[in-house]
C-alpha cells in the first residue's frame, strides 16, 4: 500500500551543500530507496524506515520542496522533491512508516523470514547466559541460582534466572523485592573469581524519608557475607545526590547508612535520561556544522556536556573496578529503576575488570547480560515503536562510546575494532535483528523473537574478520587483567567515526586501522599461499613419482579475493576536499592520467584485498548517498551484497 | 626580569636557551627512567661540572625529589638520589620556608622547573647561580654556543644533506624558462637569501637588482618549486614597497609577468599574501604593502589571514599556561579554544592547501609572500611543497626542505628562538617553526603511511631547535652560517641519519607520486599532546603501539619472503617435471604493494 515512487528528486550532499544527484525516490514497506538516474551505473541509497529519527518538511523553494530525513545512525539526507504535494505525501508516509504501532510491523519480522527455522533457533543459542555465569564460576558455595523470578512473578522486568547469595532465603528475596522499585531486588551482575567480590545491581529502595525493610537489610547483609574477605560493601547510587533526594519525596530514595549495617554509601552523579538526550542533541548540532570555526566546535562540544557525561560513566566504572579488584569489596549499584545508568556502570566496570569482555564474544555476552536480560528498555530508549519521545535516550550509545574511549586509551587490549562498536550501534536501532526488540525478557519471550527473527550475534560472528582489531595482543601483560584508564577530561575525544559516520569529507584520508587490517588479512592469505605452495611441492613430488597432474585442484585453494578485479580499489576514494573554504569540487592529481584509480588519495594498502562486506557500515564512507561515491560502484556486485540484499543503504551496482 | 638574589620569595629567572636535550632527557626529572649512555657521557666530557648535593627538585607531578644538581656548559642535570618522601616537608610550598632558597627555570620546551635547597655556603650557592646564568645564556655572556664545543663525530656528515644545485637539478632546473643565477653569490643582492637562486630566463641580473629595490629587504621573487608536468611554480618573496602613495615598479611588474609566462598552462598568476588584509594595508604606512591588481595584470591577490609573530607568541604563551604543569580539569576544551593555537594551525594549513591546490589543480603559478617573507612565507611554501612533492616526505627529503625553505632562505632562527640570549622578552621571539612542525604532525595524522619519518623525528627536531647541541639552527641566514658553522659544529642531520631506524615510520609506503590534500577542518585538527603535554606523566600513552606495528609488518615481510622462496621452488620443480606449471599464478600478488 505504501509502494510508491517520486521522480526527479534531488539528493543534496549535506557536507558540501553543493553537489546534488537526481533520481527516483521509492518508498517500500521497509526501506526508503533513492536511485540515482544520471550516472551510468546505478547508485542506490537505502534507508531503513526503522532508522529514521525524524522527517522534517521545510519551506518550499522555486526548485522544489525540501525534505530533511535524520536517522538514528546519524545519517542526514536532504531530498528536494519537485512537487509540494508529492513531498507532503512522502512526508506523511515516512512518518507513518518510521513509527510503527506494533512490534509485528518491525523489520526483523520480515527480514529473511524464509530461512530455516531450526537454523535460526540454533543461532540464538550462540550466546548463552548460563554458560556465562558458569564461566564466572557460578553457582558456587557463595552464590546460587534462584528460581524466585521464574514466570517473572517477582519482577516482570528482570530475567527469569537470577543469582543471589547462598544465604538469601525466598522470604528475604520476596521482602526485598517489595521494598525496591518495580521489584528489582539486589542480584548478581558480575562475580570476580579471584577474590570473591561481586558487582550486584538493583533499583532504588522505597525508603522515602524513613521507611525500613528488614528483608532488604538482610539481603544486603547476605551480599556482604557472600564475600568472605570483607566485612562491608559499597552501595553506589549512580544518580546525582539531588535527584536521589527528590525521589525520597515520592516514597523512593536511597539507603540510609544507619539502617544497613556494614554499607558505605556513595553517589556518583550521572545525569538522567532527559539530560543525556538533550546533550546528544546539542553535540549533534555541533557535529553537523559544515565549516565549524574553532571556537564554535570546541565550545559547542564542551557546552553540550556530552564528553563530561561519558567521563562520569567511566569514572563510576573505575570506582567500582577499584573497589572490586583492589579492595576486594563487593558493590551494589543502582539508580532509580536500575536499567539505564546501572546497566552502563556495571558493564563498563566489567569491561575494565575482565579481559573476556574485551573480546568479540565477550562484548556480545556482556550486552546480553547487563542490557538485554536485565531489562534495559530498548524499545522505549531507541524509539522502535511510535512511543513517548520523553522515554528516548542514548543510554546504550553512551556505553558503546565508553568502550570506544577505552579502546583509544588501550589500543592493544581489545579484540574488536571501532567498526564492531559502530555496527552494534547501528543494529541496536535498525530493528533488523530481534536482539534489541522489546523492553525486557518477558516481552521478548511473548513476542517469540527467537522463533521469528534472527540474532545479530551470529551475523557478527560470521563476519568477525571485519571486526578484529589488528593491534590486539591477547598475550600481553598490559592487555590482560584490570584496565586503569585515565579519566581527565582531555582524555575523552569526540568520536567522529560514529557521529560523522556519513560525512565522508570529514574522515581521515588514511586510516591506520584499515591499513593494518589489510596487512593482517594479507598475512593470513600469505599463510594460505604458503600452505598451498607446500601442497604443490608435495604434489609435484608425487607427480614426479606417479605422473599424475593434481595441479588444478591446488589453485582452487588460492584465496578467492585475488580473483576480484582491481577496480575494487576505488573504495575510499570518495572523500571530498570540501571541508575547507574557498575550494570547490575535486582536487586532482597530475598523475591522474597515469593512475586514474588512485588519483586523489594515497591508498597505500592493497585495495585488492579489501572485501567490501557490509558496505553500509564502512566508516570510510563507501555508503552511497551521493554521486561522488559512484566510483566504488565500479565493482561488480560482490558475494557479500548478493548474500545480503536486504541490508540497508547498500549501494551496489546493477551493471 | 632576572632576579639574581636568592630571596625568600620565589625568584624565577628565565632559562632561555637553557640547554635541554632530547627525549632521554626525561631521565633527569624522573630518575627511575634510564637515560642513554650517550647523553650521560656528555655530562662527563664537556663539563667543568659544578655539582650541588641535597637539592630538591619540586616536580609538579610527583612532588619533591631530592638529588644532585649538576650544571655543565651544556645543560643542567638533576639526578635523584632518594625518592622517599619522608625527607621532605609535607607541603611543597615549603620551598619558600625559612632557610631554603628556591629558583625556577622557564624552559623553551614548555616546561618550568623549580629547585630548592637548604642554605649552603655562600660560595657554592653563588656559583651555582652564576654558572647557570653563564651557560644558559652564553651569547649574553660572550661565550660560544655549546654546538661549537660539541665535536662529536658521526658516520655521516650532515652538512652534505643539502646541495642547492642538486636539489634544483632534481626538480629539472635549469630549463628553458628558468635559470640559476649567480647574482647573489656573495649575498650582494640580498643578504638574507641563499647564494643560489632560480629566476625566469628572460630577466637579466641587472633587472633583478632593480626588482630587489622594490621588494622589502631585497627579497625578490625566486622559485621554490616547479611542477614536474605543468611547469606551474611556487615562488616566494617579500612584500612590494608600495607605500601610501601606491608606488609602482615596471621592473617588478615585468618580473611577475615573466613568472606567469614561464608556465604555458595558465594565463593567470596567483599572489598569496599570508597576512590578514588589514595588516597588509597597515604595512603601507611603513612603505610596504601589497600588489594592486591594476598594476599587475592577470594577477589575482589572495589574503590568507595568518597572524603575525606577536600574535603567535602570545598564543603559545597561553597554550603553555593551559597545559603546563597541570591541566585544569573543568573547561578543558574552552580553555584550549581560548589560546587560539589550533585556529592558527588551521589557517596556516588552509593557506598551504590553497597554494598546493592552485598549483596542482589549477596548474597556475603562485607567488607567496608576507611582510619580509621569512616567517609565514616559509611556513606556507614548505607545507605546500610537502603536499605537492613526495620527495619531501622522506626523511632526507624533509631535511632538504628545511635546509632549503627555512635555513637557506633566511628564517631568522637566532632571533626567533634567541639561542643563548638572556633577553627572553625580545619581541622578535616567535614559535613560527614550531607551528610549521605542528602542521606537519597534523598532516602525518591524516596520512599515516605517507611520511617516512615518525613523530619522534619531529619531536627530536624541535628539541634540537632549542638545544644548541648541533649547529643546524644557529644564525639567521645562510650568509651568517656559511663560513663558521659547518666547519665547527655538527649538523643535526648527522645525528639523525646515523640512526635512521629510530626515526622511521613503520607504516611508510612510498607514494611519492601523490599529492596530499589534508582536510583542514576543526574536527580533524587536534592538539599535539605528544609534544605539548609530553612532560605530564599522565599523558603518556597507556600502550605504545609502534612496536606492534613493526611486529605486524615484520610478520608479513617474513611470510612474503617464504612464499616467494616456495614459489620459486614450485616453478623450478614444475619446470623440471616437464609439466606446463601454472603461468597464470606466477606473479605473486604481494609484490604489487610492497
Amino acid at each position: 500500500m505504501f509502494n510508491r515512487n517520486v521522480e526527479n528528486v534531488r539528493l543534496i550532499d549535506t557536507v558540501t551543500s553543493r553537489r546534488a544527484s537526481v533520481g527516483t525516490l521509492y518508498l517500500t514497506a521497509t526501506h526508503t530507496i533513492f536511485v540515482e538516474n544520471e550516472t551510468e551505473i546505478l547508485t542506490e541509497t537505502w534507508v531503513l524506515h526503522s532508522l529514521v529519527f525524524s522527517v522534517e518538511k521545510q519551506a518550499s523553494t522555486t526548485t522544489g520542496c525540501p525534505l530533511l530525513v535524520r536517522c538514528k545512525n546519524f545519517q542526514v539526507l536532504q531530498f528536494v522533491i519537485p512537487q509540494e504535494r508529492d513531498c507532503h505525501d512522502v512526508h506523511v508516509s515516512l512518518l507513518h512508516l518510521s513509527r510503527p504501532e506494533h512490534y509485528e510491523e518491525l523489520y526483523c519480522f520480515s527480514y529473511n523470514a524464509n530461512s530455516d527455522r531450526e537454523d535460526r533457533r540454533k543461532a540464538w543459542d550462540f550466546i548463552n547466559l548460563k554458560a556465562e555465569y558458569s564461566r564466572m564460576g557460578l553457582p558456587n558455595h557463595l552464590w546460587k541460582l534462584t528460581p524466585a523470578n521464574h514466570h517473572y512473578k517477582v519482577s516482570d522486568t528482570y530475567p527469569a534466572d537470577l543469582y543471589v547469595p547462598k544465604s538469601a532465603t525466598p522470604p528475604v528475596i520476596m521482602g526485598s523485592s517489595k521494598f525496591r522499585s518495580r521489584g528489582r531486588f539486589p542480584t548478581l551482575s558480575y562475580y570476580y573469581k579471584e577474590n570473591h567480590a561481586a558487582i550486584c545491581r538493583s533499583s532504588q529502595p522505597l525508603s522515602g524519608f524513613s521507611a525500613r525493610c528488614l528483608e532488604d537489610e538482610q539481603m544486603l547483609e547476605a551480599i556482604v557475607r557472600s564475600n568472605p574477605r570483607s566485612d562491608f560493601m559499597y552501595v553506589v547510587d549512580t544518580r546525582p545526590k539531588l535527584n536521589a533526594m527528590a525521589n525520597r519525596a515520592a516514597g523512593k530514595g536511597y539507603e540510609n547508612e544507619d539502617n544497613y549495617s556494614n554499607i558505605k554509601f556513595h553517589f556518583v552523579g550521572i545525569e538522567n535520561i532527559h539530560v543525556m538526550r538533550n546533550s546528544l542533541q546539542k553535540m549533534l548540532e555541533v557535529s553537523e556544522a559544515h565549516f565549524p570555526s574553532m571556537s564554535y566546535f570546541l565550545e559547542g562540544l564542551e557546552s553540550s556536556g556530552w564528553l563530561k557525561h561519558i567521563k562520569a560513566v567511566v569514572d563510576a566504572g573505575v570506582f567500582i573496578t577499584k573497589a572490586i579488584a583492589e579492595e576486594g569489596i563487593s558493590v551494589l549499584v543502582h539508580c532509580s529503576d536500575g536499567w539505564d545508568r546501572t546497566a552502563q556502570v556495571c558493564s563498563v566496570a566489567s569491561v575494565l575488570l575482565d579481559p573476556y569482555y574485551r573480546t568479540l564474544k565477550g562484548l556480545m555476552v556482556l550486552i546480553e547480560r547487563d542490557w538485554v536480560s536485565f531489562g534495559h528498555k530498548f524499545s522505549h530508549r531507541n524509539n522502535h515503536l511510535n512511543g513517548d519521545p520523553k522515554e528516548v535516550s542514548p543510554v546504550i550509545d553512551q556505553f558503546l562510546e565508553c568502550v570506544w574511549q577505552l579502546s583509544e586509551q588501550f589500543p592493544c587490549a581489545f579484540e574488536y575494532n571501532e567498526r564492531f562498536l559502530i555496527t552494534i550501534h547501528h543494529h541496536v536501532y535498525s530493528c533488523q535483528y530481534g536482539n534489541f526488540i522489546g523492553n525486557n525478557q518477558k516481552e521478548r519471550t511473548e513476542l517469540g523473537l527467537q522463533e521469528k527473527t534472527h540474532s545479530l550475534w551470529t551475523y557478527l560472528w560470521k563476519n568477525r574478520t571485519d571486526y578484529i582489531n589488528p593491534l590486539y595482543r591477547p598475550d600481553h601483560s598490559q592487555t590482560q587483567g584490570v584496565l586503569r584508564p585515565l579519566t581527565a577530561p582531555y582524555c575523552f575525544k569526540f568520536w567522529g567515526a560514529l557521529y560523522n559516520r556519513f560525512d565522508r569529507g570529514i574522515h581521515p584520508r588514511q586510516s591506520v586501522m584499515e591499513y593494518l587490517m589489510a596487512i593482517r588479512e594479507e598475512t593470513q592469505q600469505l599463510e594460505e599461499q604458503l600452505a598451498s605452495h607446500e601442497m604443490k611441492i608435495l604434489n609435484v613430488e608425487k607427480q614426479q613419482k606417479k605422473s599424475v597432474n593434481l595441479e588444478t585442484n591446488m589453485f582452487d585453494r588460492s584465496p578467492a579475493v585475488w580473483a576480484s578485479p582491481p577496480s575494487n580499489s576505488s573504495v575510499g576514494l570518495a572523500n571530498t576536499p570540501g571541508d575547507y573554504s574557498g575550494l570547490g569540487g575535486f582536487l586532482k592529481s597530475p598523475y591522474q592520467q597515469k593512475e586514474p584509480e588512485n588519483s586523489l588519495l594515497i591508498l597505500p594498502w592493497p585495495q585488492e584485498l579489501r572485501k567490501p562486506t557490509d558496505p553500509d557500515l564502512s566508516t570510510n564512507g563507501d555508503d552511497q548517498e551521493s554521486g561522488i561515491a559512484g566510483l566504488s560502484c565500479l565493482s561488480p556486485p560482490n558475494e557479500e551484497s548478493a548474500k545480503d540484499p536486504d541490508s540497508d543503504e547498500t549501494a551496489y551496482s546493477a551493471a | 626580569m632576572l632576579h639574581s638574589h636568592f630571596s625568600k620569595s620565589h625568584s624565577y629567572y628565565q632559562k632561555n636557551t637553557f640547554k635541554t636535550w632530547v627525549c632521554p632527557s626525561l631521565s633527569y626529572l624522573w630518575p627511575t627512567v634510564g637515560y642513554s649512555d650517550q647523553w650521560d657521557d656528555l655530562n662527563k666530557r664537556f663539563s667543568p661540572p659544578l655539582t650541588a648535593k641535597d637539592v630538591t627538585y619540586i616536580c609538579p607531578y610527583i612532588g619533591a625529589l631530592r638529588g644532585t644538581l649538576t650544571v655543565t656548559n651544556y645543560r643542567l642535570f638533576f639526578k635523584c638520589t632518594d625518592r622517599s618522601e619522608d625527607h621532605f616537608p609535607a607541603k611543597i610550598g615549603g620551598a619558600s620556608s625559612r632557610g631554603e632558597v628556591s629558583y625556577g627555570l622557564v624552559c623553551k620546551d614548555i616546561r618550568n622547573l623549580r629547585f630548592a635547597h637548604k642554605q649552603m655556603e655562600d660560595s657554592l650557592r653563588k656559583s651555582i647561580f652564576e654558572v647557570l646564568m653563564k651557560f644558559a645564556f652564553p651569547v649574553s655572556n660572550g661565550l660560544p654556543i655549546f654546538a661549537f664545543e660539541y665535536g662529536q663525530v658521526y658516520p655521516e656528515n650532515g652538512w652534505k644533506v643539502y646541495d642547492a644545485q642538486a636539489e634544483y637539478k632534481r626538480q629539472g632546473l635549469p630549463n628553458e624558462s628558468w635559470r640559476i643565477t649567480k647574482v647573489n653569490d656573495h649575498y650582494e643582492l640580498c643578504d638574507t637569501y641563499p647564494s643560489t637562486l632560480v629566476v625566469p630566463v628572460n630577466i637579466s641580473d641587472e633587472e633583478l637588482k632593480r626588482v630587489a629595490a622594490f621588494r622589502a629587504k631585497g627579497r625578490i621573487p625566486v622559485l621554490s618549486w616547479i611542477h614536474p608536468e605543468s611547469q606551474a611554480t611556487v615562488t616566494r618573496c617579500s612584500q612590494p614597497m608600495v607605500g601610501v602613495n601606491g608606488k609602482r615598479s615596471k621592473d617588478d611588474e615585468k618580473y611577475l609577468q615573466a613568472i606567469m609566462d614561464a608556465n604555458a598552462q595558465s594565463h593567470k598568476l596567483f599572489i598569496f599574501d599570508a597576512r590578514p588584509s588589514v595588516n597588509a594595508a597597515a604595512n603601507k604606512m611603513k612603505g610596504g604593502g601589497y600588489e594592486s591588481e591594476d598594476a599587475y595584470q592577470n594577477a589575482e591577490l589572495v589574503f590568507l589571514d595568518i597572524h603575525n609573530i606577536h600574535v603567535m607568541r602570545e598564543s603559545l604563551r597561553k597554550l603553555k599556561e593551559v597545559v603546563y604543569p597541570n591541566i585544569e580539569e573543568s573547561h578543558w576544551l574552552s580553555n584550549l579554544e581560548s589560546t587560539h593555537w589550533l585556529e592558527h594551525i588551521k589557517l596556516i594549513l588552509a593557506g598551504a592547501l590553497r597554494i598546493a591546490d592552485k598549483v596542482e589543480s589549477g596548474k597556475t603559478s603562485v607567488v607567496v609572500h608576507c611582510s619580509d617573507g621569512w616567517d609565514r612565507t616559509a611556513q606556507l611554501t614548505s607545507l605546500a611543497m610537502l603536499m605537492l612533492d613526495g620527495h619531501y616526505r622522506t626523511i632526507r627529503g624533509f631535511q632538504v626542505l628545511l635546509e632549503k625553505e627555512w635555513l637557506s632562505f633566511g628564517h631568522r632562527f637566532q632571533l626567533r628562538i634567541g639561542h643563548g640570549d638572556k633577553n627572553h622578552t625580545d619581541a622578535d621571539r616567535s614559535p613560527v617553526f614550531l607551528q610549521f612542525i605542528d602542521c606537519v604532525w597534523q598532516m602525518t595524522r591524516q596520512f599515516p603511511a605517507a611520511f617516512e619519518f615518525n613523530e619522534y623525528f619531529l619531536v627530536t627536531t624541535l628539541d634540537h631547535l632549542y638545544s644548541c647541541l648541533f649547529g643546524t639552527f644557529l644564525c639567521n641566514s645562510e650568509q651568517q652560517r656559511v663560513k663558521e658553522v659547518p666547519k665547527k659544529t655538527v649538523s643535526l642531520w648527522a645525528y639523525i641519519n646515523s640512526q635512521l631506524e629510530e626515526f622511521t615510520n613503520p607504516l611508510y609506503v612510498n607514494y611519492s607520486n601523490h599529492v596530499l590534500f589534508p582536510v583542514v577542518s576543526m574536527r580533524h585538527l587536534e592538539l599535539w599532546v605528544g609534544y605539548y603535554i609530553r612532560w605530564n606523566p599522565r599523558m603518556r600513552p597507556q600502550e605504545p603501539v609502534h612496536q606492534r606495528y613493526k611486529e605486524l609488518l615484520a610478520k608479513r615481510a617474513e611470510l612474503q619472503k617464504r612464499v616467494e622462496e616456495l614459489q620459486r621452488e614450485v616453478t623450478n620443480r614444475s619446470a623440471s617435471s616437464e609439466r606446463a606449471g601454472s603461468p597464470t599464478r606466477s606473479i605473486t600478488p604481494v609484490q604489487t604493494f610492497v
